[in-house]
């Protein structure tokens, strides 16, 4: 089910939270146990048929979170039990996620003329086997507890979060369903999560969703691209990215609040880094924490305690020579993107958007380690404005492989924006938008139309909102830390729960509704 | 640019008012006021459906006279034609009662109708007429599957909430979400677009006065099959409910296929389908004489399927006076045996 369909908003929300309302009255069980039915129930709605892989998933993954804790005095048992269970959810991802597509490769580069089939890939299975392999290895490390079925089921599946995020550490979302706190519906709350809720609607409906048609035409057919075209289909791209994911970000958190439940910001204005080491700080701010945590750091650990093995030194003054700074930061670095790079997707224009992400960071370490800041290049490169375009730009090149179908399209699309295809004028077509009229309903459900380049150009709009104006968590008073520029403004455009809020956001909700007729999906949801 | 960052301050402290001087019943407004005006205003779409105006803004020809069916008192129609789409686009009622000389009224509706409200004109209507000698069922083959919801929500909707808004509607419209959100915007849309203009549909307005219930879909014939029609199973225990429910000494039921365009790829495939199922044979039509979705047909078109209504009429009759002279026949026989 999807945030922005109708069966969710007029039917499925209002359902879940009139029985919360009900059950909290019977106290904490009854309420942990109606969230997780409804969040199976959400899952299901999907697909019937993967709610099995999901419950099979949450089995295996309690019993060997049984297993592990019982064998918590026998290091071995123990290590054996989170190595048995981190293969068996890698072993699940693979086959979902990566099996085929190899063997769609292996049969591409071989030659061979066979069927190798294909699966649906399950909706937020990277995200679901995630959270429970950080909960085993926690576990494992005695910096986890173990829980009861029902919340347990409920930290996996929690509606909110189920398909595409936040990824939850148990630490920050299981004390939120412990006993002794109160369940009831707060008014504060819900007036809260609706607001956010529907700022991320928002987002997603009148933004994202109006800029998909240019962004997808341009990347399903990048050959021979003009610089203009090529350019604007980018830029949309990126926007689209940011207003999805923004969007669906707010509406998860948005909808937990309702709960009275505070998911982790997961959603910080990316683009306003000024650098690419920010940027990760500000994007996907809870897959860079389970980066670090349980790839880059164990990864880290691991070089330097080669490095001392082989009596090299590790200190700050080892990464300042190359080969320092190549073991002790680069290398980490570019492993862990490249695995993050995977997990977007099977396909080596995944692997190509991690790696670049990777020499990204370690050349943004690079600069700080051996350009002072004090230098003729420092102080350029420090000079914010330009600092901010060349981090926008990098992240934008390395988007490019993100959204292609192939290394190939990738490849074409940035030889059209380096201007190897010429200036040209865009000549971009996509499906014309369904009016709602009869005529249209009979006649052209599917035609084609050019994209006027005023069309597309509608997206240097946005850039003064995503780089001046404060983020939503911002303008709810939900951000801890924020730019000194952007706080003056958000004590002048602070939300209150005042009539003209609950007007302007009603309004921004109708108009919501009416552009919402064709309902698309969160871009995502893919991974 | 400074690249400080700051501290800034909680939910509560960022609007230090808030917590502390706004009341639970203040947020309770703010949450009331914020989902009260959306609902308000998909509300807003009953009202607007229900208003007299609608038929003409709606700017759909088969919502240009969404009454019609309910409103025939006291007509004594001797052909009845009821159906879907392609029975209002296809027959000629006039054209019939002038080859047959049999008075003939056309009732159908859109498929959407028939797919929500059922049979509900027919009944409205046999309920204020003496029931018909010949009542001619015509759907698309599309049709005959009769529980796919394969079909443009909207019309139907518009006559349920037109006619029945009752606690049925209501289930209706709460137990399909989508559809029902899709239903408001689409007359919320088009109450909105008539304040800009509203469509001309005069000449489909005139030739359905002039004619008693036939249809003419504004637009060109067509020159080419664009569509792959999506054809889900028949289901010949609907058809035979109807059959058997309408069927009586008085009232002959004839069943009929509406024409396919000769294009279609599926000739054989919807034939075979309806085989045993209808009383004609499947009529396959040059592709000019259909003006829309490759199932509604140009005037020339209908009046073509007209004629070949009238003919099968005619020809059931002519069987059924044969039925009759034989039957009394062996009656006269019978009595001088005894």
């Amino acid at each position: 089910m999807l945030f922005n369909s109708p069966e969710f908003l007029f039917c499925y929300l209002p359902i879940v939270l009139v029985g919360f309302a009900l059950l909290g009255r019977w106290g904490r069980r009854a309420v942990v146990a109606w969230l997780a039915i409804a969040s199976l129930a959400f899952y299901a709605y999907w697909r019937p048929a993967f709610l099995l892989l999901l419950c099979g998933s949450i089995l295996v993954n309690y019993a060997t979170a049984a297993l592990i804790w019982r064998n918590r005095e026998r290091p071995g048992l123990l290590k054996l039990w989170m190595i048995i269970g981190i293969a068996l959810n890698l072993g699940a991802l693979c086959f979902f996620k990566y099996l085929f597509p190899f063997l769609h490769f292996v049969r591409g580069a071989a030659g061979f003329h066979f069927s190798v089939g294909s699966v649906i890939l399950p909706l937020g299975i990277s995200f679901f086997t995630f959270t429970q392999i950080a909960y085993l290895v926690d576990l494992a490390q005695g910096a986890a507890e173990p829980q009861d079925f029902v919340s347990y089921v409920l930290f996996v599946t929690f509606f909110p979060h189920l398909i595409a995020g936040p990824i939850l550490h148990h630490g920050e979302i299981m004390p939120q369903f412990a006993e002794g706190r109160d369940f009831s519906l707060k008014a504060n709350d819900v007036a809260l999560g609706l607001s956010w809720f529907v700022l991320g609607l928002a987002k997603k409906v009148l933004i994202a969703d109006r800029l998909a048609p240019f962004a997808d035409t341009t990347f399903a057919h990048p050959l021979g691209l003009s610089v203009v075209d090529s350019w604007l289909g980018v830029l949309n791209y990126a926007m689209q990215l940011y207003f999805d994911f923004s969007g669906y970000s707010d509406m998860a958190l948005g909808l937990a609040r309702m709960f009275s439940i505070e998911l982790p910001i997961n959603f910080n204005s990316p683009y306003k880094a000024d650098n690419i080491i920010e940027f990760w700080q500000r994007w996907h701010i809870t897959l860079t924490r389970y980066l670090t945590l349980y790839l880059y750091n164990p990864c880290s650990m691991a070089i330097n305690r080669r490095r001392a093995a082989a009596g090299k030194s590790n200190s700050r003054k080892a990464t300042k020579t190359i080969a320092g700074f190549g073991e002790l930061v680069a290398l980490p670095t570019v492993l862990t993107m490249f695995l993050a790079g995977i997990w977007h997707g099977a396909g080596l224009q995944f692997i190509l958007f991690g790696t670049l992400h990777g020499i990204y960071i370690s050349a943004n370490h690079a600069w700080r380690i051996f350009v002072p800041e004090k230098s003729a290049w420092g102080k350029l490169f420090g000079w914010r404005p330009l600092s901010l375009l060349m981090t926008f730009l990098a992240v934008c090149v390395a988007q490019v492989f993100f959204r292609s179908t192939s290394t190939h399209d990738a490849f074409a699309l940035l030889a059209g924006m380096v201007g190897l295809n010429g200036l040209g004028v865009t000549h971009v077509t996509a499906a014309s938008a369904v009016s709602h009229s009869w005529l249209a309903h009979s006649t052209s459900l599917a035609r084609s139309a050019p994209l006027l380049p005023s069309t597309a150009a509608i997206v240097f709009l946005l850039f003064p909102i995503v780089w001046f104006l404060p983020n939503t968590q911002e303008i709810l008073g939900q951000a801890r830390v924020a730019r000194r520029e952007i706080v003056n403004l958000t004590y002048r455009i602070a939300w209150q729960p005042t009539v003209f809020w609950a007007t302007s956001l009603a309004l921004v909700f109708i108009a919501v509704l009416w552009r919402m007729t064709n309902t698309s999906t969160f871009l995502y949801f893919q991974f | 640019m400074s690249t400080t960052t700051t501290q800034i301050p909680s939910a509560e402290a960022a609007a230090p008012s808030r917590s502390s001087h706004a009341s639970k019943r203040g947020f309770a407004a703010y949450c009331a006021i914020l989902v009260l005006l959306p609902a308000l205003f998909l509300s807003s779409s009953i009202p607007i459906v229900r208003s007299p105006s609608f038929p003409k803004i709606a700017a759909d020809p088969f919502l240009l006279f969404p009454d019609y069916a309910f409103s025939l008192v006291h007509e004594d129609c001797e052909i009845l034609i009821f159906g879907d789409s392609t029975a209002v686009t296809g027959l000629d009622p006039t054209a019939v009662q002038t080859s047959t000389g049999l008075k003939t009224c056309n009732i159908a509706q859109s498929q959407s109708v028939v797919a929500i409200m059922g049979t509900r004109a027919l009944d409205e209507y046999l309920k204020h007429n003496k029931p018909p000698r010949f009542l001619v069922l015509q759907f698309a083959p599309e049709t005959f599957a009769h529980s796919s919801k394969d079909f443009f929500w909207p019309e139907g909707l518009t006559v349920l909430v037109r006619r029945d808004l009752g606690p049925r509607a209501l289930f209706l419209l709460a137990t399909n979400p989508q559809q029902a959100y899709a239903f408001a915007m689409w007359a919320i849309k088009a109450k909105f677009a008539s304040l800009r203009s509203v469509p001309d549909l005069e000449m489909t307005e005139t030739v359905f006065e002039q004619r008693r219930g036939l249809l003419v879909i504004p637009k060109p014939p067509e020159t080419a099959c664009y569509q792959n029609r999506v054809l889900h199973p028949s289901e010949p225990a609907w058809i035979r409910s109807l059959r058997a429910k309408y069927s009586s000494s008085a009232t002959q039921v004839i069943v009929n296929v509406s024409p396919v365009p000769s294009c279609a790829k599926n000739i054989a495939t919807i034939s075979s389908s309806l085989n045993g199922i209808t009383d004609n044979q499947l009529p396959v039509y040059p592709i000019h004489l259909f003006s829309d979705l490759d199932r509604h047909l140009t005037l020339e078109g209908a009046e073509r399927a007209s004629a070949a209504l009238a003919r099968q009429i005619l020809a059931s009759e002519s069987n059924l006076q044969l039925a009759g002279t034989k039957s009394s026949h062996i009656a006269q026989q019978r009595q001088n045996a005894f």
